[in-house]
This record gives C-alpha cells, structure tokens and sequence, in this order.
C-alpha cells in the first residue's frame, strides 16, 4: 500500500510524502482528537479506543492529502483544513430548534434517526413499530448494547488507513446510526437517518458514523440525509458501512443538500455476499466542497451491485465522486451509472474504478459516466478506469460529455415553449433516469422536489 | 488377442479426441504463445568507440565533443542535465521496474568507423549493412523498390540514410540529427525543445542530457514528400541505453509520412531505451507518424528485455494542421509512452491509433493525450490492447479541452482483448473539460478472445491458430489501415509471429 510505503521511509524520504500529503494545520485537528478523547471518560471500549488511537497516529503522520495524490488530484484539500473547525463536544440543549428540524429534510413515512451536529435526538426520532429483532438505533446505544455485533462489522475495510478522511472519522467514532435486520426480515419502512448541521458561535466539524447490517435474506432500504442551516460554514465527514449477508437486499440512498458554504465528505463501504444484492444511489446537491466515497466489494458468487449518482453542481460548487467496485469473486454483475450537471462555475469530478480480480471470472460490469455541460465557465474531470486481471469477462464503460441537444430545443420552440423552459425541461429530463432508480415512491418523490427546486434558480 | 487390439484401438481413439479436444490445443497454443522466440536477438560483433559508463557533466561534454557540436548545444544538455539531477523518477506509472543505475550505462557507443563517419553507402561497414539486411530494413538499392528512404540508426549514431538526394531535389532535409546540427543549425535551433522542453520530465529530460543521435527531417512549404520516410533503430552493444532525439518539421501545405521500427539482441540485463520525438506541423500541414516497435522483449520468465521510455509529442502548431500518430507495439519488457498532440491551431485534427500486445511478463502503459487549445480541434483515439500470458496492458489517456477550445470534438474508443486467465487489461482516461460547446465521447470495453468465433471458424476447417491469427488481426484492422501499406502488411505479420496459434 502506497501510504505505509511511503511513512515507512518518512525519515529518508521526507520530500515524497510532503507531495502527496500535507501535515499542515493538522495539530488543530490533533488537538481536536485530544479533547474529544478526554471527553470519553472511560465511555471507551477497549477494543474501538485501540482503532481510535491507530487511526489517530496514521493520520499525525500522512495528514491530508494534496492534488500531488492520484485520488485527489482535482480536488484540492487546503480551503477546508484551513478552516478552524472546532469539534461538537457536547449538545446544548438550547441549540435544538424544532421549528428549524422538522423543515429539514425528507418527512414521509419512516423510521427516522435525526442527529444535531453530531448528537442523536432521542425525541425528534420516530421509531415506532420497529418489528421484533430489528435494531434501529444510534451507534452510540448499539455499542452498549450490541457490542459484540458492532465490533465484528466496525471499520471491516481492509485498508482503513487509505483515505486520511475516513482514518479521521474512525478516530472520533462515537455515534451515528445503526441497523440491524435479522435474517430473512423484510423492513417495510425505509430508515430515514437524518444528519443536521447548525453551526453555534465557531463552525463544527461532526464525525458521523453509519452502520448497516443486513443478515442473510433480509431486505431493507436506507436513506441517508445530510443538511444543515444555509449560509453556516461546517464540516461534516462522515463514514458508512454496510454488509449485505446472503441473499439479502439492501438500498442505501444518500441525499446530500448541505449549506453552499459547507464543505462534505463523505465515504461509504458496502461488503456483498452470496447472492447479494446492494443497491447505492448518491445524490449530491449542496456544499461548497463535497468529496463522495462509495465503494462497493463482491466478495460472494451472483451478487450484484448497482452504484449510481447524480450530481448538480453550481456557482462556486465543486462535487468529486471517486466510486469503486471490486469483483473479489466470480459470477458477479454490477452496473453503475454517474450523472452530472455542471452550471455557472461549477467544478465537477468523476473517477470510478471497476476491479476484476483474478479469479473474478465471469463477471458482467457495465460502467457509464454522462455530463451536462451548461456554462463555459464549468469544468468536467472525469475517469472512469477499469482494472483487470481475469480474462472471461466482459467490462464495458463509457464517459460523454456535451450540452444540450440544439434540435431537441429547437422541437420545443417551435412548439411555442421558451428557451429557458425547453432548457430546463431538458435538464430535468437528464437528471431524473438516475432518481427513477430510487425503489421508494416517496423517497423518488421527495429527491425529485429538491431536484425541482434546484434547477427553478 | 481381440481385447488387446481392442484396447489399443480405445487407447489411439482417446488421443485422437484428446487432440481434437479445444481445451487441449488452447493449453499448447497459450503455452506456444508464452514460448515463442524473438526473431531479432541476433548480436553482430562490430568494433565500437564507446565511452566509459556513468553520467556526469564530463560524460556529455564528451559526447558534445564527439559530435563536434556548438557551444549553444552544450549548454542545453547542461542545463537539462542539471534539472534532471533535481528531479525524481516518477512512480505513477502502473507497473514495476527494478531501479535503473544511471552511472552503469555507458551513455554513447558507436560502431567504429572513419573518422568523420559514413559519407555514402559504399562506406558504411559491410557487416552493419548485413544487420540490416537481417532485419529486412531496405538500406541499400532494395530500398529503391520499397519506395522507402531510411535512416537507420545503430546503438547511437546513424549509420546511413537512404535516397538523400532524391529527396534533396524537393528542398527535404532528412538526415540525421547530429548532421542537422553541423549544416541546418538554425532549424534546429528553433525547433529543438519547442514541442518538449528539456526539463519536460525525467526521462525526456535525461535524453536531452545524453542524446547522441536521431533523424532530423524538415518538409518546406507546399512540398508533399514523394516517399515514406523511415528510421530504423536498433540496440547492438551491451550495457548501453539508447537516447535518440527525431525533430520532424512540416512547414506550410507540406505533407510527410513517416515510419520508425526497432529491434534489439537478447540479453539477460534489461536496457533502457529514452527517447524523445517532436512533430511540428504548421498552417495546413500534415504528418503520418508510424511505429512498429518490436524491441527485445524478454524471455519467457521475464528476463531482460528493453524498457522502451519515449517521450513522443506533436505540435499542431497551425490552421488545419493535422497529426497522426499510429504505433504497433509488440516488444519491450516494457512500454511506457504517450505520443501525444497539441492541438493549437484552429480547425486542427489530432489522431491516435494503437495496437499494444503484451505476452509473457510484458508490460505496456501506454496511451496519448490531446491537448484542445484552437476552436473546433477533433480527435481521435482508438486503441486495441492484447494481453496474452502473463502480460499486463494499461491504456492511459488524456482528452484536455481548454476554455479557448470552442466546439471542440473528441472520440475515444478502448478496447481490450485478454488471451489466458494469468493477463490483465486496464483502463485510465482522464477526460477533463473547460468548455460547454465541446463533445466529447470515450467509450471502453474489455472481453475475451470469442470462443464462438473460434469455434465457427474450426468447425469450417480453419486450425485454431489460423482461427486466432484471424480474430485478432480483425480486432486490429481499425488501425492497421492507417498503415502505410508496406508496413501495414509487416505489423500484421509481427502480430502473427507474436501471438502465433494464439487460443484463449
């Protein structure tokens, strides 16, 4: 692995790492941990507060990543840590605005977990009628209660330490979601996971952390949410994992429309069994800077994962999507399909990688990248990248880039609707193939509504 | 009595199936595949003035001397040399190298001659003429029939260049480089590190350091040269790296195709090939640019081989200028290059086709980029990647679409084929654009060789090596056509002898 190679010789090579990373303002992040650590007072299982201090120590050595790293290329670190991001320690009570809460976000029908920079919100939360042996809970209660089941599945990635955000966020692990479906349970309501952000005097920084497990033949859909007050300038860096058991079936959705002057990060893990099937679908909106993370690992015979996104990406926005789906084994399929709107400014990234192992035979991967250019003045990077190392497969993936169609405006005018209209019809028309693959009717519904509000700017 | 004969009937009818089973001639055609020798390895012993290995400011000022070279050029290799000390080598790449000892290379080696070197044909030594004779190259009135005029190029200096005056009568200058340097200074004084500069990266920056020789080839304006032009390099002495520099110039209206080849003997150590070739094509301008590269490989275990390092670029400096590049790479240990285009006039077109094959412990990352800087530039890149045995494939690219780049146009297309479970095909585009009128289009797909096809093509009495030969050559022929003819019918012949009777 490049990072350990690379602190291995830190002393001798100092000059290599400080291309690729950058320890710079990082004593304001460590000086952070140390607080937050303080405040555990003995709250700390053993074994967490072992991958808490592991994390932290890596991450004192590499820091943060520059755009001399491959992976951060066009996306560049240094306006966020320059920020003087000062953790949530403790929830005031005073800061709860129910009025501000129940405005935010998705309201259908779900059980829902609501968090406040970083804190859970027993009594904004629904969890009523939750059937029997299903846990939805916080992470903080699940490792209490159902330590043995959270230690078996909590940072389950191999290379942990990859992604300097990710080694950070599971330095401050606390709390966050949890879910657990048993096997062969169908979860009829989608857990709704609620991630507000209201900055108080200084801007926050929250460390959100999801845990989902689905057990062998159980099924469930899971959105993710994540806002927080406009104007406010925050930092949410958040971790996901999920584990889809045999058979099982689980879709996670993340819906992101933070503040336009906050910044996200966001990685997600999902592990697929036999017969799996994981369905991710990342919609970004908000943001200043915003960096997904969804990665998907086959690791069962006739899985399939689906991987998708869209991002609308406007005036001083810039949106990375760095996804990745790894064929462990043989006879999987996966489909990923990314799409973007680049308007004003905007600055959006794609990167998906697709792995074939070797032994990883038969496997069906069909990779797509499509984008809408709208203003001269944004900017598309995109790669989408296939590595493969087994010979019986069939791998295919496309990347465009273009405007919208002249004649198809022009069939709109000469049907006496407007520019502006047929431009944004058109848009619309782009946007919602990704959001159509949203199982859930009123989750589809509710992504179209903030998708509406967005492009009638 | 009756059982015994029986049996034996049993046991002749078992091989027969067993020979006609697929299963058993893919094993032996992959295993053929993996084993199958290189035609070139072939070493003449020739007398050579070489230098003493290493690399220092002492060791370039030799070779500036040698070649009794201006002072303005020594002071470029200098300056190159000592950004080059600064910089590290680079680690992105998608592949292993052992480390390179730069002070064990000797850095120039040529074959002894007459003091001022080879004035014509008659006086290039007659061993080095058989070289080439062995290699096919048409040096010598053979040349006459192919058409073609070559400039051979032998570990590091030019031996000979073919149809000289011929091309003279045009007003083309094609010769090679270090004779540029004593009779055409001003043009390559112009010309020389415009499209890479010197300190462009670390191995274009070691060649303009070290370079000994190369061909250097200027088309005047309105000229349309009337033969292929072609260098042949070839790696003869040991322990030697080979950094060659080409500077093709095509001036106004002048249109030029071009071909280079390369082979190399076999040796256990591998050696290190860095060169550099830049294109300039100005208003209306046109050059073909075409590789068959087919250097020593390696053996079956991984063993030596050329680590084949270029930097290749061109410049469409003009209005309605246009580049090609096309490259057939079936050698080296390892590739690693990018021809690449600039596409700065208006209305100017840049064009990549490739065929890479790797087999054995080959490894290839090779790619292009186009840089769309003029209004409404086009590309196009198409490459085909097989893999066979344990070799390893990497298409790298680059669309770059500036904001100036109005109604820019690209089209991208990357296929692979994978022959045997041990090789791998990889992806890497980058695709990055700065302008809303651009349209661009990349599209990559990866399988393997069809059985179905293989299967069709036995079934009407085609052996399974004829079958492969067959597939691979239509998988191919999006860009062997971009061949010149002559050379087209050697790349296809090269990819047979590469992967003969290959089966996946």
């Amino acid at each position: 692995m490049e990072v350990s190679g690379t602190t291995i010789n830190f002393e001798n090579n100092a000059i290599t790492v400080s291309k690729k990373y950058t320890t710079e303002n990082i004593q304001q992040f460590v000086d952070a941990f140390n607080l937050f650590s303080n405040s555990l007072n003995g709250e700390s299982d053993s074994t967490l507060g072992a991958k808490r201090s592991a994390s932290i120590e890596h991450f004192k050595v590499t820091g943060f990543p520059t755009t001399k790293h491959e992976e951060w290329k066009y996306t560049n670190m240094l306006p966020i840590i320059r920020n003087d991001f000062h953790p949530h320690l403790t929830l005031d009570q005073r800061e709860v605005d129910e009025a501000f809460i129940r405005a935010s976000g998705y309201r259908g029908e779900a059980f829902r977990l609501v968090f406040l920079n970083g804190h859970f919100l027993p009594e904004q939360s629904s969890l009523e009628g939750v059937p029997e042996g299903v846990v939805v809970t916080n992470l903080a209660s699940a490792i209490r209660e159902k330590t043995d089941l959270v230690l078996e599945h909590i940072v389950g990635y191999g290379d942990s330490f990859e992604h300097s955000f990710a080694t950070l966020n599971t330095a401050h692990l606390r709390d966050g979601a949890f879910l657990y479906i048993p096997k062969n349970v169908k979860l009829q309501k989608p857990v709704h996971i609620l991630y507000l952000t209201t900055s108080t005097d200084q801007p926050v920084v929250t460390y959100p952390r999801t845990l989902l497990i689905a057990e062998g033949g159980a099924e469930g859909s899971v959105v993710e949410e994540f806002t927080g007050k406009s104007g406010e300038i925050y930092l949410t860096n958040a971790v996901a994992e999920a584990i889809v058991g045999e058979n099982a079936h689980l879709s996670h959705i993340k819906i992101q429309h933070e503040s336009r002057d906050a910044f996200h990060i966001g990685a997600s893990h999902a592990k697929l069994g036999r017969n799996a099937n994981y369905f991710n679908n990342t919609i970004s909106f908000g943001g200043k800077i915003v960096r997904n993370d969804p990665w998907a690992v086959l690791e069962g015979e006739g899985g399939h994962a689906a991987v998708d996104g869209l991002y609308l990406v406007g005036e001083d926005q810039l949106i990375d999507n760095h996804t990745s789906i790894d064929h462990t084994v043989p006879n999987c399929t996966s489909h990923e399909l990314y799409k973007g709107i680049l308007r004003d400014n905007g600055h959006g990234v794609f990167n998906g990688k697709i792995f074939v192992q070797k032994d990883a035979q038969k496997t069906d991967s069909v990779q797509s990248n499509v984008n809408l250019l709208l203003s001269d003045e944004a900017e598309i990077d995109t790669k989408p990248q296939l590595e493969i190392y087994a010979d019986d497969v069939k791998c295919t993936h496309g990347a465009t880039i273009g405007r919208l169609d002249d004649t198809s405006i022009f069939y709109l005018r000469a049907r006496g609707i407007g520019k502006a209209q047929a431009e944004q019809m058109l848009t619309y028309a782009f946007a919602v193939e990704v959001i159509e693959h949203i199982s859930d009717e009123n989750i589809r519904e509710y992504a179209i509504e903030l998708l509406d509000a967005r492009l009638d700017k | 009595m009756r059982d015994e004969i029986q049996r034996e009937e049993m046991l002749e009818q078992e091989s027969v199936v067993e020979r006609f089973d697929k299963k058993v001639v893919d094993q032996e055609v992959i295993d053929k595949v993996a084993t199958e020798e290189y035609k070139y390895g072939f070493y003449t012993d020739l007398e050579e003035d070489r230098i003493p290995p290493g690399l220092n400011e002492e060791i370039i000022a030799i070779i500036s001397a040698k070649k009794n070279e201006p002072e303005w050029l020594l002071e470029w290799r200098l300056k190159a040399f000592r950004v080059w000390q600064k910089m590290e080598e680079p680690t992105w790449q998608n592949f292993e190298y052992g480390p390179i000892d730069y002070q064990g290379i000797t850095y120039y080696a040529a074959p002894k001659s007459k003091a001022d070197g080879p004035k014509s044909l008659d006086e290039v030594d007659p061993e080095i003429l058989d070289m080439y004779e062995k290699l096919g190259i048409p040096l010598n009135e053979r040349a006459a029939l192919a058409g073609v005029a070559v400039d051979a190029v032998l570990d590091s200096v030019s031996v000979g260049t073919t149809f000289k005056k011929t091309l003279a009568e045009k007003g083309i200058i094609f010769c090679s480089f270090s004779e540029a340097v004593q009779e055409h200074p001003e043009l390559v004084r112009q010309y020389l590190g415009s499209v890479v500069p010197s300190t462009d990266n670390y191995f274009a920056a070691l060649n303009s350091a070290v370079f000994s020789d190369g061909s250097f080839c200027y088309i005047p304006k309105g000229v349309r040269c009337p033969m292929e032009l072609s260098t042949y390099f070839r790696i003869n002495a040991a322990n030697t790296g080979q950094f060659e520099r080409t500077l093709l110039i095509a001036d106004e209206g002048s249109y030029v195709s071009y071909l280079e080849g390369c082979t190399a003997p076999r040796r256990d150590e591998n050696q290190l090939h860095a060169a550099v070739v830049e294109l300039i094509a100005l208003d209306d301008a046109e050059i073909k640019y075409s590789t068959v590269q087919n250097w020593y490989p390696g053996d079956k275990e991984g063993r030596g081989g050329i680590y084949n390092f270029v930097t290749k670029r061109g410049a469409c400096r003009g209005k309605n200028s246009k580049i090609s590049w096309t490259q057939v790479e079936t050698g080296s240990r390892i590739t690693w290059k990018y021809p690449s285009c600039i596409l700065q006039g208006d209305n100017s077109i840049g064009e990549f086709y490739s065929v890479a094959v790797t087999k054995n412990y080959q490894e290839a990352d090779t790619g292009t980029k186009m840089i769309h800087i003029g209004k409404n530039t086009r590309s196009t890149i198409v490459s085909k990647g097989i893999s066979a045995g344990f070799g390893q494939n990497t298409y790298r690219g680059q669309v770059k679409i500036m904001k100036s780049a109005e109604g820019a146009r690209n089209y991208s297309q990357c296929d692979s084929m994978l022959i045997g479970d041990k090789c791998g095909a990889h992806t890497f585009p980058y695709l990055e654009v700065k302008n809303s009128t651009a349209q661009i289009e990349h599209e990559a797909s990866t399988s393997k060789i069809g059985e179905d096809q293989i299967f069709y093509c036995r079934q009407r009495g085609l052996s399974a090596e004829d079958a492969v030969s067959m597939i691979v050559n239509g998988f191919c022929k999006e860009v062997f056509r971009e061949l010149p003819m002559e050379f087209a019918v050697e790349a296809q012949k090269l990819l047979a002898v590469s992967l003969e009777d290959s089966v996946g």
